[in-house]
């Protein structure tokens, strides 16, 4: 590992100078990160490639918006046409021959339509610099998964995973900020706080019991929890990719920092502490407030079906199979298939579901989404000696078995 | 009121081996109560769970998923990877306290024709114990 030095406690600061000179240096073709909007009411995901534009850049802001997992299965989904073309020979001269990065960047393009291909790429000609994506630790776990579902291929990017305290809503966030933070700005304020130990107690329903607030599988992790991030920050590579980008920056090896795996395990078993929680009334909150526009599918990283089950011919029953229904049960409720959508969805994902929370976040009747999936993702998981974001290597669990195994679903 | 209840079972039962064993068990004119509607499916690994809960909201008050034993599956592997999903979907019905030993998996073979009507005799008994599923109140389908 190494670190960067803190210059006036501003931690964000001394992020934005790293993000700044891989950029410059050509390490990256581009950063993906986000960045406070001119308002600083929140913040959003922006891909970079001026350096001079990233000076809002603040991946620490405590405040979460979109799992950006699904922003990179977004630019994954697009075969580049230049990669329909056989261009198997040099360069084409005629082409750009001013722009040698935008040919570096068809290259990457080549891969981004198939997962399989992510372990070749690094044998592949001329490697165009990666695209730097810094995310935050839910939102690399999501990648790791949607790697392995195939909708993201990992070649043309080196993840930049970030600790995570946490975040509020993107409401209560705009809030802080339009109410004047203390310590100038809410991102200052909450560090400040989670230095200290004493986490807000208003963070998003799934922060609050986040179980994992580390970057697993991410190239290079930006390490906070543990650090005295007001003198300096740790990273970790954990990738080839990630070493090769930390020896280019000539950055020293120093050793791991005392307090790190104590204050790590601290954290998690704090929120652990506020994750137990009964979720029998989620049937009743269903029914009352649940109103099946499936923004929570819609946001989730998980949920990447190009057509849901829900949207099939299915789900279009004639007026004749309501009445028959209401006839049954004496009382239908509407609009339909309220609860049949959340058991089907919970089981379409607890087994790659990250906790990330943006199902919560994302529905218009504020239903604790959050603590459901975090529960029952943790238990089927479990169940099924799994871990979503784990490893990159590790199989989905429902595309593999163990013949002896589960004999507790046996009957 | 238990005397009364007669529970309604739906019966995903696998083509090769579970539905072989229904049928054998009707052949052979074994007995068993009629609580059961069978639905044939090629393999109990292409059960989307969908079905399952569809079934319990509309107010089934119990599932039997049959597939054939270990090892056995006509397509290798099926039943394995059925298991794991039901195991999955028993989860969910657990966390949230909507019952999920109302879900039966169980192994029976195009020869056990006795263990089918077992099944099912043992399945009746059980939810008769159990009552109504209370999803059969709820107004959802
Ligand atoms: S609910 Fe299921 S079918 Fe619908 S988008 Fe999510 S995973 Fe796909
Ligand atoms: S189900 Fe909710 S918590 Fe799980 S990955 Fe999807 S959005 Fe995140
Ligand atoms: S976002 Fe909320 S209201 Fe909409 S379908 Fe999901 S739980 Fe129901």
């Amino acid at each position: 590992m190494a670190t960067i030095e803190v210059k006036d406690g501003n931690p964000v600061g001394a992020i934005q100078q790293l993000l700044r000179s891989i950029l410059e240096r050509g390490l990256v073709s581009a950063i993906l990160a986000p960045q406070e909007i001119p308002s600083k009411k929140t913040v959003v995901q922006t891909l970079v490639r001026d350096p001079a534009k990233l000076d809002a850049a603040n991946p620490l802001a405590p405040v979460f918006s979109v799992n950006s997992a699904r922003i990179l299965a977004k630019m994954c989904a697009v075969l580049a046409p230049q990669a329909l073309a056989d261009d198997t020979e040099a360069p084409d001269q005629t082409e750009a021959p001013d722009e040698p990065d935008e040919s570096a960047e068809a290259e990457a393009g080549e891969n981004q339509t198939q997962a399989e291909s992510a372990d070749q790429a690094a044998d592949g000609p001329a490697e165009a610099p990666p695209i730097g994506v810094v995310l935050r630790a839910c939102e690399v776990r999501a990648v790791v998964e949607l790697v392995k579902l195939q909708q993201i291929d990992l070649a043309p990017f080196l993840i930049i995973g970030v600790d995570c305290w946490g975040a509020y809503s993107v409401p209560d966030y705009a809030a802080k900020v339009s109410a004047g933070p203390q310590d100038g700005s809410v991102t200052a304020d909450f560090l400040k706080q989670a230095a200290a130990g004493t986490l807000p107690e208003d963070l998003r329903g799934a922060c609050r019991i986040c179980q994992f607030p580390v970057p697993t599988c991410a190239d290079v992790a930006i390490q906070l929890i543990g650090e005295d991030i007001n003198r300096q920050i740790g990273l970790q590579a954990g990738t080839d990719k990630g070493r090769a980008l930390l020896a280019a920056m000539e950055l020293d090896e120093t050793p791991e920092s005392d307090g790190r795996a104590d204050a790590v395990a601290k954290l998690t078993e704090a929120k652990k502490a506020l994750a137990d929680q009964d979720l029998s009334d989620f049937l009743a909150t269903i029914e009352e407030l649940c109103i099946n526009c499936r923004n929570c599918s819609a946001v989730c990283p998980i949920c990447y079906c190009k057509q849901c089950v829900f949207d099939g011919q299915v789900f279009q029953y004639p007026l004749d199979k309501y009445l028959d229904w209401s006839g049954k049960k004496g009382v239908l409720g509407l609009p339909t298939d309220k609860l049949l959508f959340h058991l089907t969805r919970l089981s379409h994902v607890v087994t790659s579901c990250v906790a990330c929370g943006q199902c919560e976040a994302a529905c218009p009747n504020g239903i604790a989404l959050g603590r459901v999936y975090q529960r029952i993702s943790a238990a089927a998981q479990q169940a099924l000696d799994y871990e979503a974001g784990r490893s990159l290597d590790e199989e989905l669990p429902l595309s593999t078995f163990r013949e002896d195994e589960l004999a507790v679903a046996e009957n | 009121m238990s005397e009364e209840f007669e529970p309604k079972i739906v019966g995903f039962l696998c083509n090769w081996c579970s539905y072989a064993g229904a049928d054998l068990a009707g052949t052979s004119r074994m007995q068993y109560p009629p609580n059961l509607r069978i639905i044939r499916l090629m393999c109990s690994g292409g059960l989307d769970p969908l079905y399952v809960y569809r079934a319990l909201i509309g107010g089934c008050d119990g599932v039997l998923i049959g597939g054939c034993h270990p090892g056995d599956c006509h397509y290798t592997n099926g039943n394995y990877k059925a298991r794991r999903r039901i195991a999955v979907l028993k989860t969910i019905l657990r966390e949230l306290g909507l019952g999920e030993d109302r879900v039966w998996l169980r192994w029976i073979s195009a020869s056990e024709g006795g263990r089918f009507a077992e099944t099912i005799r043992d399945m009746v008994a059980d939810l008769k114990e159990k009552g109504p599923n209370p999803l059969a109140l709820s107004w959802a389908i």
